[in-house]
Order: structure tokens, then C-alpha cells, then sequence
């Protein structure tokens, strides 16, 4: 097997391991370094796929801006060890499993009997990067002009959830 | 390296900009003068709305524009539902100022949100690529999550937010979960090159394709409220200030199906014998599931939630009919999604004014409304006989072309469903009619003045009435927006 592959299978595997030990960790705490450790591993993916400046993104917002945030509420909020949350309807828990089999299957088939590969390729292939002068430089310049308009729409987003989480967590107004 | 900028044409974007302005100046005039008196906030909104408004209507005629390198496109199809969600926003404005007078919340805030909700709407609508599309469908959403919530102090708003927030999250991610099948198979994100590569069924890609569609299908179905994916609307409906929920049930409802219109028939019309048999199926579960749960309900918002889970099912069964050389069935689409802004923000003004006067929204609190407020009386027994399909309103033109396209598509056996499931729903609304005109009144309600909420609902009655005459203009334009006689 290439090394590559055999790197991906295990990010892939630890990732989904951690992945699965965030539902099933009973202390949140534990829950979120989980979490971090499923962030870590889809970085190391980023880096299979040439895709550095992502990969270094991933690391740094979301393992460890935004999962130190998630640790603070966690740890602000929690009050001793809580049981799992049980599903309250007898129905629930069926229907999520053959839900949950459904889809799973769906994917399988999907995997298996379509070449998925065969699509059309994007524009962005690592040839196309590298005429660019690298990653960065070729994710800033396709931000600015191709992806104009989307990423002001992003800062209009942000604006209005600042506002809203302001006035929802303010008490006077 | 060059960088080579994109076209930009702001001429397109004269609208968002306006409406983006406006929620900037909101924000500065509540820094510099917090707490003005009187509704000059709801003025402030207003003129940005009217504003966008008329530079949405200038742009009706002209030609279509496609810029900021084909992410965005502003053609008649987005102009018409710009047009919906400007009109839905312009009589939330009125319909909210006296409430949040009366309640004393935040109105600066409020109108903040409701505009760049509005702005997210009319990016789902003109956005032609789909990772645009996904940021207008959140742009929409963040909003009225916020909204739902609004009313801070009151459980049933917050759990109302926290329902919706959850599910919506949800929803988003199954969402862009097939937005990245569809762009991982097609390469590409934009909507025209989806389009070419599914124009043979998508070859070896087939069943990946499908996934893609199946994907979004769900995704949009929480945004439209069908059903199976329904269960955040009735306590989101319930739970929300009225005012909000009138908001939400209509604009919000639009934008998410115009986004779906756009992505189906411009993105995957290749995919039309696919796609539209799944919608039948949504579409005949919602109406029956929406129109029979609603006659058990005791609350008229709770029934009023209901009702609009009904009404997707109808729009749905207009959608489900189309196919590249019957278009009429998107038509029909566009066509309910006007009338129903008059209608459906109409009867939720109605309640929200009852509750300004101290009223509540159960069966019991509108017994007997017609010998102390008959002009309110009449106006929810309008706006329901509207929703019902009666003929003297705007109403019933929507059932009719629906019914039209399912003819024209060889689906007739679902219009006549449509026109059946619309009997048994009018079991409910003629229930709220006789209540209110038969009953002996029960509760005292007093009576605050909200002058600008009785030009919310005469507007609202106005347009219930007079479309039901005056129909053929918007008729003409929803056809030519989906590319009819084009």
C-alpha cells in the first residue's frame, strides 16, 4: 500500500474513533478534547490533500480557538457528572437506528457502485495552485475576487449573530 | 502572479445595499441617540425598505444580470421574490412597531436583525451559485432564529429559539452536505455548470448525484417546514412573539422556496423525473399531515402553524409537476408564494393584535371577537377564508393554478387530493369564523392604540381582496419568471 494511504486510514480511523468517543464520553470535558483530537486528525487529512494553509487553519481556529472556547462553557456550566441524555420517546430510539442504517447504507451503495472519481475535476488542482505560487497566495486571490460577494455576505452574517447574541445575553435592553 | 478581479455590476446589488445600509445607520443612530421616542426606528426601517422597494421594481423590466463572476445573478426570478420578501418585510415593520412598543424590547435591535434576515432571503433567491446560495440560506436563518427568541423573558420564546436553532443547525449541515456531493461529482459550484453536467443523468455519477439531490432536497424541506421534516415548526410558530411568526412563516418560507425553485430547475433540471417524484410524495404526507393535525388544535396559532405546514404541502405539489417543457408548475409556485404573504401575515396580525390588547390566541379568547371588534373579526375571517381558498379572495387563484399545473403535468389525481385535503382544512378555519361570529364573548380585551399595526392589516386585507380581481399582472410576471413564453 502507498504511504499515503496507509496515513490516511489512520487519520481516518482516529478521527472517527474520536468522533464516536464525543457522543459516548460521559464527562463533557473529555467530550471536547475528543473533539480535539477529531480536529487534529482532519487537519492531518488537509495535509494528504496539499492543502497546507487549511490544514495550519484547522489547527489554530478550530482546535484551538474555538475548542478552548467550547472548554470554557463546558467548564463554566457543568455541574458533576450528568447521566446520557435518554431518548424520551419509546419510538425514538428505533426509528434513529433505522434512520441512521438507511443513510449509512445509502452512502455505501453510493461508494461502491458509482465512480465518483469520474466526475469533472475542479479548477483548483494542485497544478493550478502551484502556478498560483502556492496555497496561500491562491486561496487569498480566489477569496478576493471570485469569492467577492460570498464573503461579504459572511461579514453581514457575523455582524447580525454579534448583534443578536449581544441583545440575547444583555439584560437592560 | 496577476489577479484578475471579477465583474462587478452593482447595479444588481443596488437593493441588498440599500437594505445593508439601512442596518448600519441603525446601529450607529443606537449608539449616538439610545432610546429615541416615538417609531422613529420603524420610519428608518421602512424608508430602507421602500428604498429597496423601488429599486427592485426598476429593476423588473431590465434586462437579467449575472456578476461577481457568476455567483449572482438578478434576473425576474429573483425580482419576484425580492419583491415577496420586501413586501413581507415592509408589513412586518408595521405589524411589529406596537408590539415591541407595548413590550418594551429592544427595537433598534429587532429591526437590525429583521433586515439582514431580509437580505439573506434575497441572496437565497439571486444567489447562482450554490456556495452562495448557502450563505444567503444562513444569512436567512441566523436571523430568525434570533427573532424567535426575541421575547426573551418568555420560556415558550426561548425554548421556541432553541428548537429551531437545534433542527435548523441540523438541517444546514445535511444541506451543504449535499451542496459538496453535487460540487465533489460536478467540480464546480455554480449552478449553470451543474446543470450541463447533469444534463445526461450524470452518466457514471449517477447515483452520487442523487445522493446530492436527496441531500438538499432534506436540507431546504426543514426550511420549507415539510414534512417529515417538520417538527420544529409548530413550537417555533407557537413559541415566537406573533409578530415574528408572521414574519418567518411567510418570508422566510419564500426564500427558502425559491431557493429550492432555483436549485431544482436551473441547477438539476436534467434530474426533473428524479426529483419530482420524491416532492409528490413530501408533498401529499405534508398536506394531509399539516391540514388534519390542524383541526385538533385548541390554540389558533398553534392551528395557524399547522395550516402553513399545509400550505408547503400545496406549494410543493405546484413544484413537483415541473419539467424542462412544463414549466408552469414553478409558475405556481411563485404565484402562492405573493398571495399567501397577504393572507398568512394577515391572520398572524390579526392575533398579534388581539394579543396587544391583552387577548391570547385560544379558541376561547376569540369567541364572541365580532360584537367587540368587528372590523378585526372581519378582517381574520377574510384572511382565513383567503387561506381556505374561498373565492372572492386572492385565495383561491392560488389553489386554482396549482390545480392547473398538476392538470397540464398529467398529475391530476394529486390536484384533485390538493382540492380535497383544502375541503377538510376548511373544518378549521370555519370553526375560528363561527367562534367568533356566533359565540358569546367570554374575555374582556382593552384597547391600546397601534396605529401603525391597523396599516399593516388594511394593507394585508387590501392585498387579499384586490388580488383576487387584479391576479393576471402577477400571474404573468411569476410565468415569465420561470421562463414561460421567454
Amino acid at each position: 500500500m502507498l504511504p499515503l494511504t496507509l496515513f490516511f486510514l489512520l487519520f481516518a480511523a482516529v478521527a472517527l474513533f474520536g468522533a464516536v468517543m464525543v457522543l459516548v464520553s460521559r464527562n463533557p470535558v473529555h467530550s471536547v478534547l475528543f473533539m480535539l483530537l477529531t480536529f487534529a486528525n482532519v487537519a492531518g487529512m488537509f495535509l494528504l490533500l496539499n492543502a497546507e494553509f487549511i490544514a495550519a487553519v484547522q489547527l489554530l481556529v478550530y482546535s484551538g480557538a474555538i475548542l478552548v472556547l467550547f472548554l470554557f462553557v463546558v467548564m463554566l456550566l457543568q455541574r458533576g457528572e450528568r447521566p446520557l441524555p435518554a431518548l424520551t420517546q419509546p419510538l425514538q430510539a428505533p426509528v434513529a437506528i433505522f434512520v441512521g442504517l438507511a443513510l449509512l447504507s445509502e452512502l455505501a451503495l453510493v461508494v461502491l457502485t458509482s465512480n465518483v472519481g469520474g466526475g469533472t475535476r475542479g479548477a483548483d488542482t494542485p497544478e493550478a495552485i502551484a502556478r498560483a505560487g502556492g496555497n496561500i497566495q491562491a486561496l487569498g486571490s480566489q477569496l478576493y475576487t471570485t469569492w467577492l460577494l460570498p464573503f461579504e455576505i459572511a461579514s453581514v452574517l457575523l455582524l447580525v449573530a454579534a448583534v443578536g447574541a449581544i441583545y440575547l445575553a444583555k439584560e437592560d435592553i | 502572479m496577476q489577479v484578475k478581479f471579477p465583474d462587478v455590476n452593482l447595479l444588481a446589488l443596488w437593493p441588498v445595499i440599500a437594505l445593508v445600509v439601512t442596518a448600519l445607520v441603525l446601529l450607529v443612530v443606537v449608539v449616538v441617540r439610545p432610546r429615541l421616542e416615538g417609531a422613529f426606528y420603524a420610519l428608518l426601517t421602512l424608508a430602507g425598505l421602500a428604498v429597496a422597494l423601488v429599486l427592485t421594481l426598476i429593476q423588473a423590466g431590465s434586462t437579467p444580470i449575472s456578476t461577481f463572476a457568476g455567483t449572482w445573478r438578478t434576473d425576474d426570478f429573483a425580482v419576484f421574490f425580492t419583491l415577496v420578501i420586501l413586501a413581507a418585510s415592509i408589513l412586518a415593520v408595521f405589524l411589529s412597531e406596537d408590539w415591541l412598543r407595548l413590550h418594551n424590547v429592544g427595537q433598534p435591535e429587532f429591526y437590525t436583525v429583521l433586515l439582514c434576515g431580509t437580505v439573506g432571503m434575497i441572496t437565497s433567491v439571486s444567489a447562482t451559485d450554490v456556495m452562495t446560495l448557502f450563505l444567503g440560506i444562513e444569512l436567512m436563518s441566523v436571523p430568525t432564529y434570533l427573532l424567535t427568541g426575541f421575547a426573551k423573558h418568555e420560556r415558550t420564546s426561548n425554548e421556541g429559539a432553541m428548537k429551531y436553532f437545534l433542527l435548523g443547525a441540523f438541517s444546514s449541515a445535511i444541506l451543504l452536505y449535499g451542496l459538496v456531493w453535487a460540487f465533489g461529482v460536478t467540480g464546480s459550484t455554480n449552478m449553470d455548470a451543474i446543470a450541463r453536467f447533469v444534463a445526461n443523468g450524470g452518466g457514471e455519477s449517477r447515483p452520487a448525484i442523487l445522493l446530492a439531490l436527496l441531500l438538499i432536497i432534506t436540507g431546504l424541506g426543514f426550511k420549507v417546514a415539510a414534512v417529515p421534516f417538520h417538527m420544529w415548526t409548530p413550537d417555533a410558530y407557537q413559541g415566537a412573539p406573533t409578530v415574528v411568526t408572521a414574519f418567518m412563516s411567510v418570508a422566510g418560507k419564500a426564500a427558502a422556496f425559491g431557493a429550492l425553485v432555483r436549485l431544482l430547475t436551473q441547477a438539476f433540471p436534467g434530474l426533473s423525473g428524479d426529483w419530482g417524484p420524491v416532492l409528490v410524495v413530501l408533498s401529499v404526507i405534508t398536506m394531509l399531515l399539516g391540514n388534519i393535525v390542524a383541526i385538533v388544535q385548541n390554540d389558533v396559532k398553534r392551528m395557524l402553524a399547522y395550516s402553513a405546514i399545509g400550505h408547503t404541502g400545496f406549494m410543493l405539489v405546484g413544484l413537483s409537476t415541473w419539467s424542462p417543457s412544463n414549466r408552469f408548475g414553478a409558475a405556481s409556485v411563485l404565484f402562492y408564494a405573493f398571495m399567501y404573504v397577504f393572507m398568512n401575515m394577515g391572520a398572524f396580525g390579526i392575533l398579534a393584535w388581539l394579543e396587544n390588547h391583552g387577548g391570547g390566541t385560544t379558541l376561547d379568547h376569540l369567541d364572541g371577537l365580532w360584537s367587540k371588534a368587528p372590523a378585526a373579526a372581519t378582517s381574520l375571517a377574510v384572511f382565513l377564508l383567503g387561506l381556505m381558498g374561498f373565492p372572492l379572495t386572492a385565495g383561491l387563484w392560488t389553489k386554482v393554478f396549482v390545480f392547473q399545473a398538476t392538470a397540464q403535468a398529467g398529475y391530476t389525481w394529486l390536484g384533485v387530493l390538493m382540492l380535497l385535503i383544502s375541503a377538510v382544512a376548511a373544518v378549521f378555519y370555519l370553526r375560528v369564523v363561527v367562534r367568533m361570529f356566533m359565540f358569546e364573548p367570554k374575555l374582556a380585551i382593552a384597547s391600546p392604540s397601534q396605529p401603525l399595526m391597523v396599516i399593516g392589516l388594511a394593507v394585508a386585507l387590501i392585498g387579499t381582496v384586490g388580488l383576487f380581481v387584479l391576479f393576471t399582472p402577477v400571474l404573468e410576471f411569476a410565468e415569465r419568471a420561470v421562463g414561460i413564453g421567454a
